[in-house]
């Protein structure tokens, strides 16, 4: 290992976890969102404003593709049961950001 | 002479590809402790890299992109296809152009290895991105290329003593 390599290594890692803190920080000032929309097969399944929750609330979906129950908040929203394989949208746990969660199964990546 | 070497050359790159195959599939059957959706440790990239330093660049990236398309064909998927033939084209790209122009002399193999898993990730979450049409992939990068380095530096050791065996039989050609 070269030191060439070691200053490759050493710059990545440094430009990931500035960028780690920079989305975290940016993500925390976004706040807690408003709406939770719930997608199925590309389209608006559902709308559930979350001002108007007050402890939480919970929503089964049934559809062709499975079984998903998830869990309203006042501050995020999170998935309680799933029948995939992986249960990797249940293990992320409860979201409180402005992003979105694709609870897909995978097939491969 | 000429002959022979070629015939040398094309076969090493027929086996080298069918054991990046085989590396690629292990990978995806043996489980891995940590769960990192699209981490992984990239054991296909030792076979990108040693025909890199062994036999060409031509192999090389003819390697690069036939791997994951027969080996998703045998297992996996063609989403799973998508994402690996792109990632392991970008991987060939960046390993062949940003290492070993501007950093010919300066990197090694293992400098290299983390060019290519750190590029593949990328190249993934470009590609995430676009199959799931949400930019909030993007975030995910970062922890990626954190894994993606400590996995290089992982695979660049393994192409490093993996080519210790082809440096103590010389006659592969264009060998440095």
């Amino acid at each position: 290992m070269s030191k060439w390599d070691k200053l490759l290594a050493a710059a990545i890692l440094t430009l990931s976890v500035v960028s780690l803190i920079f989305i975290n920080v940016f993500a925390f000032f976004s706040g807690a969102p408003d709406t939770v929309i719930i997608e199925l097969d590309g389209k608006e399944y559902a709308k559930y404003p979350l001002k108007q929750i007050n402890s939480s609330k919970s929503i089964e979906i049934k559809s062709e593709y499975g079984y998903n129950k998830i869990e309203l908040f006042s501050d995020g929203v999170r998935v309680t049961e799933s029948d995939c394989p992986d249960k990797l949208d249940v293990l992320q746990g409860k979201l409180r950001k402005q992003t979105s969660i694709s609870s897909v199964c995978r097939t491969g990546w | 002479m000429q002959m022979r070497l070629r015939t040398k050359q094309l076969v090493l790159c027929a086996v080298l590809t069918a054991l990046g195959v085989g590396l690629q599939i292990l990978e995806s059957i043996v489980p891995i402790p940590i769960n990192l959706p699209g981490g992984k440790l990239g054991l296909a990239n030792i076979v990108t890299l040693i025909l890199l330093c062994t036999v060409d660049r031509k192999a090389a990236f003819l390697c690069a992109v036939l791997r994951p398309f027969l080996a998703s064909l045998l297992y996996g998927g063609v989403s799973a296809m998508l994402y690996s033939v792109t990632g392991s084209f970008f991987a060939a790209a960046c390993m062949m152009l940003l290492a070993l122009r501007a950093g010919k002399g300066r990197l090694t193999v293992i400098g290299v290895s983390i060019i290519g898993a750190v590029s593949h990730n990328a190249a993934q979450t470009v590609v995430a991105c676009m199959l799931l049409s949400n930019v909030w992939i993007f975030t995910y990068l970062p922890i990626l290329a954190i894994a993606a380095c400590i996995t290089g530096i992982f695979t660049g050791y393994a192409a490093k003593y993996a080519l210790i065996v082809p440096k103590a039989h010389a006659p592969l050609g264009t060998m440095e």
